[in-house]
């Protein structure tokens, strides 16, 4: 088959751009997974080496890192797993927890404390497929400890209901929570999530499914960027879905480098043991 | 030229469209470097076939060309429906026919679909169809499986089919390559999130190059998401060449327009 030779140059001037915007912005991942996924899809398994080679080919600088045995088998499990997968590795941790960690006020801490000085940055929660309620009558004490020691919060859209996330949000104004797309993308739900965004300042949304045309600038525009971090849900997403909605978004370079990398490098850099 | 197969104009109820018009999208188009958007306006899947006619070919003739459009048949309003694409047929800009039988829950082999394969096998009209895989959150979505399909195209072996979305999730796009790979006169487009890692290659090995489409979903899903993914695909230029615009230019039939 004939090719235009001058429409085969435009396409690979595109993709040069593209890459060298993506280089420039340095992308730190605030989602990306280990384990065998329940569906595999196209990537199937991934130890952290593959992950790593994954990353390179991206340009993914680091990031943060979960288990799938953590969420389908045990936490408990799934914890350790990571944790040893990832050391030396310089990547962090987001691992899961439920609520029975934390029994009692200040119980499960420890814990907690020692998954933190073993790379732990993000608390992820599972509240449907783990059956429990993320409000504070059921979660309570999970999420004063998360606030001790200012973890942040990830929960999947599809895991938790809206108005658990706003008594959350409201009740720990000091816990950072991102919600992430997974597996439905955010967009249908934007009627809810604008006024939730208005109200709760430390309500953050992850990339990867977020979707919306238009949507970054329009958050950036109305909420502001710290609003927003990337996320590729690799291996399972194509990381370029949500790498070039921030490359080519139509918002200044400052809100850029917050998105792909300094928002979550600020909130990795606020964990604290103390 | 770089063709976005599948937009959509106008508002949809669900939820909040942050730009509807053709304006905001040729804006967004001339950034990316895309020059032409092949729209399915919202009011025809939800009934209003007049206004999709209408505002299809206001944005078509606004836009310079750069809009040509779908309209959509609809198995429940089969005469006013067609009435609309009947007047369309031989007007610049218009370019295929529509069909989504999960947000109309009519299976795509029930006989009242069979006006809309007519139409498209005497005017040489390719069918866009909404396909997607067994959902658990949208249980509709099994009237849209792409091995429905089987019957009409055994019997339209001359109407080119194109699968929006390639089958939705990971069991339909399977299920999308296989009759791809039975039936020649069917095609894959990437719109919507239908993001799985490795998709553009695995399609683009299983089907070839010359099967598949960039789409995106616009203005409900952002175009960048599709898009970059099959710039930084690893597969060959030319093969993205083809999934870029080549194929759509060659399915829609439709004029070279450079943005």
């Amino acid at each position: 088959m004939e090719h235009d030779g001058g429409s085969l140059t435009r396409i690979a001037v595109l993709h040069q751009h593209y890459q060298e915007a993506r280089a420039t912005l340095q992308f730190l991942d605030a989602n990306l997974w280990i384990g065998r996924p329940r569906t595999p899809e196209f990537a199937g398994e991934w130890g952290i080496e593959r992950l790593c080679a994954g990353m390179a080919r991206y340009g993914i600088q680091g990031g943060v890192v979960s288990h799938f045995a953590a969420v389908y088998y045990s936490p408990w499990h799934g914890n350790e797993a990571l944790l040893a997968a990832l050391e030396g590795t310089g990547l962090s941790a987001g691992v899961v927890l439920v609520p029975e960690m934390f029994g009692a006020p200040g119980e499960g801490r420890e814990y907690l404390r020692d998954l933190i000085s073993h790379g732990a940055r993000f608390a992820r929660v599972f509240p449907k497929t783990h059956n429990f309620i993320l409000r504070p009558w059921c979660s309570g004490h999970l999420l004063e400890a998360l606030c001790a020691y200012r973890v942040p919060l990830v929960v999947w859209h599809t895991e938790v209901g809206w108005e658990d996330v706003r008594a959350v949000c409201a009740a720990y104004p000091g816990l950072t929570v991102i919600i992430e797309g997974t597996p439905q993308k955010i967009l249908y739900y934007n009627r809810i999530l604008y006024p939730l965004l208005a109200e709760l300042p430390n309500l953050r949304l992850e990339l990867h499914n977020l979707a919306n045309y238009l949507g970054v600038e329009d958050i950036v525009l109305r909420f502001g960027a710290k609003r927003l971090l990337f996320g590729s849900f690799l291996p399972i997403c194509d990381p370029n879905v949500a790498m070039m909605q921030v490359t080519h978004a139509r918002i200044g370079e400052g809100d850029k480098v917050q998105i792909a990398n300094a928002n979550l490098a600020e909130l990795l850099g606020g964990v604290q043991l103390t | 030229m770089i063709v976005d197969a599948h937009v959509h104009l106008g508002d949809v109820a669900s939820f909040m469209v942050l730009e509807r018009g053709g304006a905001a999208l040729l804006a967004l188009m001339d950034a990316l470097g895309i020059d032409l958007a092949v729209s399915i306006h919202g009011a025809g899947l939800m009934e209003c076939f007049e206004e999709a006619y209408l505002t299809s070919r206001l944005e078509y003739e606004r836009s310079q060309r750069r809009l040509p459009y779908c309209l959509v048949y609809h198995p429940h309003y089969q005469t006013s429906s067609l009435e609309w694409i009947r007047r369309a047929v031989g007007q610049p800009g218009f370019v295929g026919i529509k069909i989504h039988p999960t947000q109309h829950q009519v299976y795509p082999s029930d006989p009242r679909y069979e006006p809309a394969w007519r139409v498209a096998a005497e005017e040489g009209l390719p069918i866009v169809s909404h396909s997607w895989a067994l959902s658990d959150y949208n249980p509709a979505q099994r009237f849209a499986t792409p091995e429905l399909f089987e019957p009409c195209l055994a019997r339209f072996h001359q109407v080119s089919l194109i699968l929006g979305h390639a089958g939705g999730r990971h069991e339909g796009h399977l299920a999308a390559a296989r009759l791809a790979q039975r039936f020649s006169n069917v095609y894959l487009d990437l719109s919507g999130d239908v993001y799985g890692f490795g998709l553009v290659e695995w399609l683009t090995a299983e089907v070839g190059a010359e099967r598949v489409l960039f789409a995106s979903d616009a203005v409900w899903i952002d175009p960048r998401t599709r898009l970059a993914a099959v710039l930084d695909a690893d597969i060959s230029l030319e093969a993205k060449s083809l999934i870029l615009g080549e194929n759509a230019c060659r399915l829609f039939r439709l004029e070279p327009v450079m943005c």
